[in-house]
């Protein structure tokens, strides 16, 4: 890896992995059943994010009328979203 | 019989005047607040009013099986005694509810509430002191132990009889004088109290009362507090007092912990002797609140030992002042709440604390004052009152005054700065994004200085939207105040150490950024210049691992934060002109380093790897959107040596460049990936313009030489069918042709320069076609125009020729696809073909025709 | 401080609150503080036939923690200066951890 003088691109700790995708599009998976991709324009040691250009993606199970096996998503957009630290769960770099 | 405590005796069976209250103290105690006053007067019709009002529907109830009540309420042959603990809970909160009692006082005078209890042995007294004591006596007798406390009530006798001779030594001679003359005293005088005010005047008493205690104080001149106040404030005080008392005698010996007792003491002041009683007779009467006090008292009386527990419980309760002070025994409850006194004359003493002060100045007054004519005396009196309010007010602030030593507020001091400091020190980072978004947003306006965040910062406050700028100027100075604190603090040297003459230690410091390290642990020094092995990793650079790809950017930008950082403790314009000052110099120094990092962590200087087809390290990096967001930042830092270097960097590397790589469009595609669409947005939005603004200063030889290095390093084919790879090319003949037709350049260089162009011109000239999109691509071919018309532009006539019969076609198109779209876009399409027609000396407009 | 910094450029702005509960609330941004309580004016329930009983409230007050999502104005974040905010803060808290 890359150590440069200042030796401040390794890895320390978890959150250094995160800050490596600032202004990269992050895959970030949330309580309830929800997944974001997004891109990442700011976090904090909580896990509280800004994302731009925001898919959200929602797994409903079995709300249909009948078959409650069927998985349902919902997809909604936005542009610009912050999200709450206390729901996330992972938050993944994308290639 | 009762099972709360009532009295279930009919009213018939009644004693006429015999209250519930004995039995059941606690219900009494509300329904009472206001009985005592009512009872002197109606004691009367109240019980008229209940048989009246009696349905006789009690009568009627089946009390067959009431046999059995003792079994289930427990035996009925015992009186429903003081066993409820009504009040018991309530004493707990005795303070709080005196407290409230004193306030509620010191509104209304009038309506001072009595407490129930102690209505019902008011009223006894003076109507049927016998069949009141009788009967009070037969329920309560075994029970109540109050007995001690009523021995030391003799004192108040001698008060009652001096003050209001006629009823009190009778009628407490009479109700209690078989039993026990002293214990029964303290029932007496409360009865007395209640009797006295009807029956006899009181306005008399209040009279004698206030010369009394004027005449004794100035007599003794001990009533220095007093005394100033006593001609003023005692003439209203005494009129309610004597109105008062007659409940209250009754209140306060029930009441004493609601503080009512207090005012009755006024009265009475004069009477030392009572005083040793009162204390005994407080913590009795706190133990049996209430059943003692309503009860008989004679009976209770009797019984003195079982007190000793008492007084002990009742000392908790509100503490008795020294006996000096009280003159009535009932006063004692009062006294240990000042605020009380305060209402009267002798009010003024009751803060201690202040007590010198003010005792001081009203002495001298009273004195003068019995020389003084009326009017004087009111003028002085005044003025002393205001004078003594003053103090009041002084003394109520300064209770506080001499807790800290001079030290200790040092102390405290030091830290509150030190704290300022550190918060303000902060402050920039924890609130780096809004002071900075608004700094940005402001500078639009006003003429905000660039780069001045610390000031911005400071000034911001002010500034930020102007309505709320004169709330703010206070801040603002003090912030200021701050700001040249902390200047203070940063020049004074940071020891962290500190060696006293003549100790055998070193003395140590600590703050709050810099607590005093327990542990002293060597870590690695990550700052300190490069050394050999990091050269290496940076050899050892692989370029393709895409999260080492993702570090260096973000190295990058840690540099770029750190410059940014530092520009703002630009120690500011050098007024003194030539000589740089110190700190100048060393800004510089640190400038020059922090720039030489940065560059390094561009790592553009690392070797080319020839074995390897990844890309040099600096273009993977430049791959990464937020890499190439940050050249011109990077830019604005770097010297000429370094933008040149950067130019010829991405220029040698040119089709390695993602955005030329994964820029040609796909075989039978007419559109990009998005994501590629992005990337060259991003890179002629961020890359393009700071080399071009380079460029456009460049020299011919430049020039020459960096298209000469595209010829013989890099795809051309490849590169002329992008946009990115287009604008370079364009870049470099526009800025030559710039150059030529300006003759800054030599024959030499001009030669040079075209037999660069015309290998560039025979490389392409078969191809002139496929740069551009292809057919059905929604995108704007305006860098296609551009490019041939700068191509054009430089060419010669055959080379026109050329160019004109390769893309005649493609011109017609567009003029014709110009006339099927919209106005606007037609127009815009014609434009662009204009653009390489005006190069050749031709117009859009000779077509149309 | 790097969000409570972030939000309080965003007072005045529109924004839609989603909470925890799913619902949704519009409404204009008037205050935030360091726990991002946030409070709204002239609020609007996103989905009001689904909750009506909050139609009649004008503004609230939302705790913090209950907040999922805060939907912004694209145009009124400043993206780069943001993300340089978020590398200020992580070195800050670096260097708190040295």
């Amino acid at each position: 890896m890359a150590d440069t003088e200042n030796g401040t691109s390794t890895v320390a700790e978890p959150l250094d992995l995160v800050r490596l995708s600032l202004d990269e599009v992050v895959f970030v998976k949330l309580r309830g059943d929800r997944e974001l991709r997004g891109r990442l324009h700011a976090y904090d040691s909580h896990c509280n994010l800004v994302l731009g250009e925001v898919e959200e993606t929602i797994y409903v199970v079995g709300d249909d009328e009948d078959d409650d096996d069927t998985i349902r998503t919902v997809k909604k957009n936005s542009e610009m979203l912050f999200v709450r630290g206390d729901s996330v769960v992972i938050i993944a770099t994308t290639t | 019989m009762s099972f709360f405590g009532f009295d279930t005796t009919l009213p018939k069976d009644r004693a006429p005047n015999a209250p519930h209250p004995k039995q059941a103290p606690g219900f009494s105690q509300q329904q009472d607040a206001f009985a005592g006053l009512s009872r002197n007067d109606n004691a009367e019709e109240e019980g008229y009013d209940f048989e009246d009002t009696y349905d006789g529907l009690g009568d009627e109830l089946d009390e067959r099986d009431d046999a059995f009540n003792d079994e289930t309420f427990g035996g009925s042959s015992s009186a429903p005694g003081k066993d409820f603990d009504f009040f018991g809970s309530t004493a707990k909160v005795a303070n709080a509810i005196n407290e409230e009692q004193l306030l509620y006082a010191r509104g209304p005078k009038k309506s001072i509430p009595q407490p129930s209890q102690q209505s019902p042995v008011q009223q006894r007294p003076t109507k049927q002191p016998v069949s009141y004591a009788a009967a009070t006596k037969a329920k309560v007798v075994v029970k109540h132990q109050i007995p001690t406390e009523i021995p030391e009530l003799k004192p108040e006798m001698s008060l009652w009889q001096t003050t209001s001779p006629e009823a009190t030594p009778t009628k407490s001679m009479s109700a209690h004088a078989a039993v026990h003359f002293r214990h029964v005293e303290e029932p007496q005088a409360t009865s007395q109290l209640i009797s006295a005010p009807p029956a006899a005047a009181p306005t008399q008493r209040k009279y004698k009362s206030l010369e009394e205690v004027e005449a004794e104080i100035l007599a003794k001149k001990q009533a220095k507090l007093a005394a100033t106040f006593q001609p003023i404030q005692q003439p209203p005080p005494p009129q309610p007092q004597p109105q008062l008392q007659p409940p209250q005698p009754a209140q306060p010996q029930l009441n004493q912990q609601d503080g009512w007792p207090a005012r009755p003491v006024q009265p009475f002041p004069q009477h030392p002797q009572m005083i040793p009683p009162p204390q005994h007779l407080q913590q009795t009467q706190m133990e049996l609140p209430f059943p003692p006090r309503a009860m008989p008292p004679p009976q209770q009386n009797q019984r003195p030992p079982p007190n000793d527990r008492a007084p002990e419980h009742l000392q908790r309760g509100p503490i008795p002042q020294p006996p000096g002070q009280m003159p009535f025994p009932q006063m004692q409850p009062g006294q240990p709440f000042p605020t009380n006194n305060m209402q009267f004359p002798m009010g003024m003493m009751p803060p201690p604390p202040h007590g010198p002060q003010f005792v001081a100045i009203p002495q001298i007054g009273q004195q003068q004052m019995v020389h003084m004519s009326d009017e004087e005396k009111a003028k002085y009196l005044e003025e002393q009152s205001k004078r003594l309010k003053r103090n009041h007010k002084i003394a109520q602030l300064s209770r506080y005054n001499g807790l800290m030593t001079p030290q200790d507020k040092n102390f405290i001091t030091r830290i509150q700065l030190q704290q300022l400091v550190s918060v303000n020190e902060d402050s920039f980072n924890e609130d780096f994004y809004y002071q900075v978004y608004m700094a940005i947003r402001a500078r639009n306006n006003p003429q905000q200085p660039l780069n001045q965040f610390a000031q911005t910062y400071l000034g911001q406050q002010g500034a930020r939207g102007g309505r709320a700028r004169r709330q703010d100027n206070h801040l603002l100075r003090m912030q200021q105040q701050v700001q040249r604190a902390v200047a203070a603090a940063k020049a004074r040297p940071k020891a962290s150490q500190l060696v006293l003459e003549g100790s055998l230690g070193k003395i140590s410091f600590s703050n709050v950024k810099t607590p005093k390290p327990l542990l002293s642990i060597k870590k690695q020094d990550s700052t300190g210049a490069t050394d050999p092995n990091q050269k290496t990793s940076h050899s050892t650079f692989a370029g393709i691992d895409r999260r080492s790809i993702l570090a260096a950017a973000e190295d990058i930008y840690r540099c770029l934060l750190e410059l940014d950082s530092h520009e703002r403790k630009h120690p500011g314009p050098n007024l003194a002109g030539h000589q740089p000052d110190a700190a100048t110099v060393q800004w510089l120094e640190t400038r020059d380093a922090l720039v030489q990092k940065l560059w390094r962590s561009m790592r553009i200087l690392e070797p080319f790897k020839e074995e390897s087809s990844a890309p040099h390290p600096f273009i993977a990096i430049l791959s990464v959107k937020k890499a190439k967001e940050a050249i011109p930042r990077v830019f604005r830092y770097i010297d000429i040596e370094q933008r040149i270097t950067i130019l010829t960097m991405i220029t040698i590397s040119l089709d390695q460049v993602d955005v030329i790589k994964d820029g040609r469009y796909p075989p039978d595609a007419v559109a990009l990936p998005p994501e590629t669409r992005r990337k060259i947005e991003g890179f002629s939005q961020y890359v393009l313009p700071p080399l071009l603004s380079y460029v456009a200063e460049a020299q011919l030889s430049l020039i020459t030489g960096l298209l000469g290095i595209l010829i013989d390093r890099v795809n051309l084919l490849l590169l002329s069918q992008t946009q990115i790879g287009l604008a370079f090319l364009t870049m470099f003949t526009s800025r030559a042709e710039i150059i030529k037709q300006a003759g800054l350049a030599d024959d030499e260089q001009v030669l040079k320069w075209t037999q660069t162009y015309d290998r560039l011109f025979a490389i392409l000239e078969d191809h002139l076609l496929d740069i551009f999109p292809p057919h059905g691509a929604q995108v704007d071919d305006m860098y296609v125009w551009q490019f041939l018309a700068s191509m054009a532009v430089g060419a010669n006539m055959q080379q026109q020729q050329k160019m004109v019969g390769a893309v005649k076609d493609r011109v017609n198109e567009n003029v014709q696809a110009s006339k099927t779209l919209p106005q606007e876009m037609g127009q815009q399409k014609l434009a662009n073909t204009n653009l390489f027609l005006r190069a050749l000396g031709l117009d859009i407009d000779l077509l149309l025709a | 401080m790097l969000f409570f910094s972030f939000f309080k450029t965003l007072v005045d702005h529109e924004v839609t609150i989603e909470l925890k509960n799913d619902l949704s609330i519009r409404g204009t941004l008037k205050s935030v503080d360091q726990f991002l309580n946030i409070k709204l004016d002239d609020i609007q329930v996103v989905d009001e036939v689904k909750y009506p009983h909050l139609s009649a409230v004008k503004n609230v007050f939302i705790r913090g923690s209950v907040v999922r999502y805060v939907h912004l104005p694209a145009n009124a974040v400043d993206t780069a200066l943001l993300e340089d905010a978020t590398r200020r803060e992580a070195a800050a808290q670096a260097n708190k951890a040295k």
